[in-house]
C-alpha cells in the first residue's frame, strides 16, 4: 500500500525534482535570510508567474519562459536594491507589484487557456515533466558549482558588504550573479510548492537551522536536511490525501521550525 | 618623509548638500592621525573618499601616489568600517573565519585558503590578543572583543595603511583603553600608518601626534597636540591653535 506511491512515473519525477530542490533552496535561502532579504523569494516568484503566463500565452515551455523572465528581472532587482540600499524592501515591493500586475494582465489576455496557471500558483506534482526534471538537475549542478567556487566571497558579502567592497572583492558582479542564482532557484522550486509558497522553502529551513547550527556550512546542511524531510513527506502525503503538495510541505516545515524553537529554548 | 595619503582641493556633495569643501592635507608614512569632528561634519565621508567608496566631485585623492581605483593590491589598505558594531550578531560564523575574510581579495575568486593563509589569520588574531577566541562564534563576543576581531581582519593582509571609522563606538572605558593599547603597540612595532575617525576628541587627544579637525565641511589640519598630554592640556592647545575646533563637542 505504502509503496504504491513509487509505482507511478510522475511520482518518481516529483521525488527527484523535490530532492534536487531541497538541496538548492536552502543553499540559496541561507544567504538570502542572512542578507535580510527573506522576502526576495516572494518577489521573484511573482515575476516568475508573469513569465509563466507569458509562456502559456505564447505556447512556450512555461519553465523556460519563467527562467528567462526572472533572469532579466534579477538585474533590475539588484539595480533597485543598490539605489535604495538603506531601504532594500522598496526594491522588493516594487518588483513584486510589477510581476503580479504583468502576470494578471497576461492571464487576462489568455482567455480560456489559464487552467495550468493554477498548478504554478499552488504547486503540482502531476505536472512535472521529464524536461522539467532535466532542467532542475542541470540547474542544481550549476548552482552547487557556483556556490562552491564563490563560497568565500558570498559569505563575506553576506556578512559585511561594505568591508568586502573596500577589500577589493567584485561585489557588484557577485551580487548580480547571486540574484541570478536566486531567480533560478525560485523559478524551479515553484513547480512543486507553487508561487504563493515558494519563499517558505527558501526561508523556513534556514530559520530553523540558524537555531541549531554553529557554523555557516552547518546552517546550510541542516537546512537541506529539513527541506528534504518536508518535501519527501509532503509529496507522499499529497499523493494519499489528494491535497496540494505546496501547502503540506510548508506545514511540515513550520512544524519542524516549531520543534526546533522548542528544543533550542530549553537548552 | 614619504606622503602615503594626499588630498588636493577635494569637494564632495550629497545632492545639493555640500559636505566637504576644498579639503587639502597630507599624511606621512608611519603617522598615527585622528580625524575629529561633530556628528554629520563629514569625517566618515572623508574616510570613505580616501578608501575609494565615494568619488569626490572635484579634487585629487592619492594613496601611495596613485588613485585608490588604480591600486593593484588593495591589501595594502586595512579598513574597519563604522557599521562593524551594527552587524548581524546571530550570523553563524567563527572568529577565525571573519578574520580570514581579509585575505579573500588577495587570494582571488574561486581559490581556497591554504595552510599559510590560516597562519596569517592566527598571527593577526595574536596581534589583537584574540587568538584564544579563534573558534568562538563572532556573535558570542563582547563589543570590545568583536572590534578587535574586525581590526585583525583589517590587519591580516599586512596592510601599510589602517583606517578605522569610529572603532570605539559602543565600547565601555576598559574596552576602549584596551583597544588603544593594541593600536599603539601596533603602531610602534610595525610602523603602520593609522588614520582614525572619531567624534570624541578626548578619545584620542593623548594618543595621537596629529589631529585633523573637520567641521561644517571645512578642514583644520594644524591642531597638533603634545604626545601623552593630559586631556585638559590637549583641549587647551587645540583651542589655542584653531578657534574652529572650540564649538560643540570640542
Amino acid at each position: 500500500m505504502f509503496f504504491e506511491v513509487f509505482a507511478y512515473d510522475f511520482m518518481i519525477r516529483a521525488f527527484i525534482a523535490g530532492a534536487l530542490i531541497s538541496v538548492i533552496a536552502p543553499l540559496i535561502g541561507n544567504f538570502l535570510v542572512l542578507k535580510r532579504l527573506s522576502q526576495m523569494g516572494d518577489t521573484i516568484s511573482h515575476v516568475a508567474l508573469a513569465g509563466i503566463a507569458l509562456g502559456l500565452l505564447l505556447g512556450l515551455n512555461p519553465t523556460v519562459s519563467s527562467l528567462i523572465v526572472v533572469l532579466l528581472s534579477s538585474f533590475f532587482i539588484e539595480k533597485l536594491r543598490k539605489s535604495y540600499f538603506q531601504y532594500s524592501e522598496i526594491s522588493i515591493a516594487v518588483t513584486m507589484s510589477f510581476g503580479m500586475a504583468v502576470a494578471i494582465f497576461l492571464i487576462g489576455l489568455n482567455r480560456g487557456g489559464n487552467l495550468n496557471i493554477i498548478n504554478y500558483l499552488f504547486g503540482s506534482i502531476v505536472s512535472i515533466t521529464k524536461e522539467d526534471v532535466y532542467i532542475i538537475f542541470l540547474l542544481t549542478i550549476f548552482e552547487l558549482m557556483s556556490v562552491y567556487l564563490l563560497y568565500k566571497e558570498l559569505v563575506f558579502i553576506t556578512f559585511d558588504e561594505e568591508a568586502a567592497e573596500s577589500s577589493g572583492i567584485p561585489v557588484k558582479f557577485i551580487n548580480i550573479f547571486f540574484m541570478i542564482l536566486v531567480s533560478l532557484t525560485v523559478a524551479v522550486s515553484m513547480r512543486i510548492v507553487g508561487a504563493l509558497l515558494v519563499s517558505s522553502l527558501l526561508v523556513i529551513p534556514s530559520a530553523a537551522s540558524l537555531k541549531l547550527s554553529k557554523s555557516f556550512t552547518q546552517t546550510i546542511l541542516y537546512g537541506m536536511l529539513f527541506s528534504f524531510i518536508s518535501v519527501f513527506v509532503g509529496i507522499i502525503l499529497s499523493f494519499y490525501l489528494d491535497l496540494s503538495p505546496g501547502a503540506l510541505i510548508v506545514l511540515i516545515l513550520l512544524l519542524i521550525l516549531a520543534v526546533v524553537n522548542f528544543i533550542s529554548s530549553r537548552k | 618623509m614619504e606622503n602615503v595619503i594626499e588630498l588636493k582641493s577635494v569637494n564632495f556633495s550629497y545632492g545639493k548638500n555640500k559636505v566637504l569643501k576644498d579639503i587639502t592635507f597630507k599624511i606621512a608614512r608611519g603617522e598615527f592621525v585622528g580625524i575629529v569632528g561633530p556628528n554629520g561634519s563629514g569625517k566618515s565621508t572623508l574616510l570613505n573618499i580616501i578608501v575609494g567608496h565615494l568619488i569626490p566631485d572635484s579634487g585629487d585623492v592619492l594613496v601611495f601616489g596613485r588613485k585608490v581605483s588604480e591600486l593593484k593590491h588593495r591589501g595594502i589598505i586595512g579598513y574597519v568600517p563604522q557599521r562593524s558594531y551594527l552587524f548581524n550578531k546571530s550570523f553563524p560564523i567563527s572568529v577565525k573565519e571573519v578574520v580570514s575574510m581579509g585575505l579573500y581579495a588577495q587570494k582571488g575568486l574561486m581559490r581556497r585558503l591554504e595552510r599559510e593563509d590560516w597562519q596569517k589569520v592566527y598571527n593577526a588574531l595574536e596581534k589583537v590578543e584574540m587568538l584564544d577566541f579563534k573558534d568562538r562564534l563572532i556573535g558570542a563576543l563582547s563589543e570590545g572583543q568583536r572590534q578587535r576581531v574586525f581590526i585583525a581582519r583589517a590587519l591580516v593582509s599586512e596592510p601599510k595603511l589602517l583606517f578605522l571609522d569610529e572603532p570605539n563606538t559602543g565600547m565601555d572605558i576598559k574596552a576602549e583603553a584596551n583597544l588603544f593599547d593594541i593600536l599603539n603597540k601596533l603602531h610602534k612595532e610595525s610602523g603602520i600608518t593609522i588614520l582614525m575617525v572619531t567624534h570624541n576628541i578626548w578619545t584620542i587627544a593623548d594618543k595621537v601626534k596629529r589631529i585633523i579637525c573637520i567641521e561644517n565641511g571645512y578642514l583644520y589640519p594644524y591642531c597638533s597636540i603634545v604626545e601623552e598630554s593630559e586631556p585638559e592640556k590637549g583641549f587647551k592647545i587645540i583651542k589655542h591653535i584653531h578657534n574652529g575646533c572650540e564649538k560643540d563637542v570640542f
